[in-house]
Order: structure tokens, then sequence, then C-alpha cells
């Protein structure tokens, strides 16, 4: 998940776009 | 730095109370608008729920309160059944241990087709996508499905259940609840808050009846289905924008 986060840079941020969890993630995955 | 980048994290981490059973939350708050609306009784009505994990678990639970008795449940490893009703509670444990309701004591095993056919009032299919076809609508006997999940119904399969007068809710309106909260969160990790539990559920609670009867009223006045009602209310609102800001290229 990191990774993926990471991976995505400048694509998301606090005022672009906004992970939410899905199917096969948990609050562990998504921190 | 993932404050405000990604939400459904834990409270620990910076997450919203709250957001563990947002989804599943306002799923009830849709069911039971409709029960309203329908002067129906929740208190005994039967459920199935299809999926345990979050929003299948947190519906249940949170049904079962009410007094609705599931009385089955399937998952990826099977189908199961008790017109008695399911513990949702000791289900969820069997599932956090054996990663499926499949092989839980308090049920026997049904097939995949004997769970569609089951006599029930409300159907929550919380799993995967494109669950309902034909052969599944064919067989509901329920009052109405709520779509706990992304897209799990067929369009073949919508026409059929509203032409069986099932009613249908959809998936962008009911199960948006998860999604709510997660903008909560983002909202208290711009603002470096931390709402109390009963502040985030208010607000979610209030914010889902108010869709809910935006969305049933656009369904009457235009008299569509409420899939397309929520749709329209949607690009309504970004038309709304776009004409007033006249947004450009």
């Amino acid at each position: 998940m990191r990774r993926f986060t990471a991976a995505l840079g400048n694509n998301i941020g606090p005022d672009s776009d906004i992970l939410a969890p899905d199917v096969n993630t948990n609050s562990q995955t998504m921190v | 730095m993932v404050r405000g980048v990604v939400t459904g994290k834990s409270v620990s981490a910076g997450g919203s109370h709250g957001r563990a059973e947002a989804t599943g939350q306002g799923v009830v708050h849709c069911i039971t608008e409709w029960a309203k609306d329908k002067n129906f009784n929740l208190d005994g009505a039967h459920v199935i729920i299809q999926g345990f994990g979050n929003v299948g678990s947190y519906a249940a639970r949170l049904l079962s309160q009410k007094g609705a008795v599931i009385i089955g449940v399937g998952d990826v490893g099977g189908y199961i059944a008790n017109t008695e009703g399911i513990n949702p509670h000791k289900l969820g444990e069997h599932v956090q241990k054996t990663g499926s309701v499949s092989g839980y004591k308090g049920a026997s095993k049904i097939t995949r087709e004997e769970f569609f056919s089951l006599d029930a009032h409300i159907f929550v299919p919380a799993a995967l996508e494109l669950e309902i076809g034909v052969a599944e609508a064919k067989a509901l006997k329920v009052k109405m499905v709520v779509e706990g999940a992304n897209g799990p119904t067929y369009p073949e399969a919508e026409e059929i259940m509203l032409d069986k007068g099932i009613d249908v809710i959809p998936d962008i309106l009911c199960n948006s609840g998860g999604v709510i909260v997660s903008y909560y969160e983002w909202l208290q990790n711009k603002r470096a808050e931390q709402w109390e539990l009963a502040d985030v559920l208010g607000r979610l609670e209030r914010r889902m009846k108010q869709t809910y009867a935006n969305v049933r009223q656009y369904a009457l006045a235009q008299k569509t289905d409420w899939r397309t009602a929520s749709y329209a209310i949607g690009l309504e609102r970004l038309q709304h924008c776009y004409k007033e800001r006249g947004i450009f290229p």
C-alpha cells in the first residue's frame, strides 16, 4: 500500500485525490 | 505524509471515529428510511446478506439491533442459512477465525441457488460486483435489495426485479456511508480536529437520510427508478457548478 501510494506521487494529495478503503483492505493497510 | 490524503486510517493514526462501521451504518439508514416509507416493521424482518466483510458484518449487527433476523449469509467460501436467525456476533467471530462463513455451527450449509430463493424481506448484496443476474433476480422473493456492494446488479436483472415490484436502492446512494465518513476524516485531518463518535455518526445519519429523501423525491417527480434518479441528481449538481462558474476549456 505504501509503495502504491508513493508511486502515485503528485497525482494524489490533500487537495487532489483522496484514497479510501476497498474490499480486502483494513485500517492497517490504509495506514 | 498520509494524513489528509489517505482515509480509513485507524483512529490512532489520525483516522476518524465511526469509519469502520460507516458503510454498514449507511446501508441500515437506507433500510430504515425505506421501512418507514412502507410502514414496514423491521422488528422480526428476515434479512439475507451476501458478503460478511466490513459492510456485511456491520449491517448484520446493526440490523439485528433493530430486531431483524438474519436468516441467510454467504461469502466466497459458501452459503449458510438458519430460519431461526443467525447471531451476527458469533458469525463474525467464526469468520475472523476461519476466513469464511462456511462451517459456522449455528446454521446449515445451503447452495447459492437456495440462498437466492430464501424467504426473506430484505437482501443486502455486500460482496463483489455483478452477483445478481437474471436467474438470481427471478429467484429473489424479497421486497427490497439494498446495494451494499459496488455494482452487484446486472442491468437485465434490475429490470426484472423492478418489474416484480422489488425496490432496488442503488449502490451510489446506500453504500456511500463509507466515503461520507472518509470525507469527514479528510475534513478532520485538514482542521486538525478529532470529532467524537456521536458527532460523526450524527452527521452521517443526517446526510444519509437527507440524501435518501432527495432521491426519493426526484424519482417520484421524474417517474424514474432510484439509480437513474441518483445519477441525475449528481449530474445536475455538476451541471449547476459548470454553469455558475463557466468552467473552461
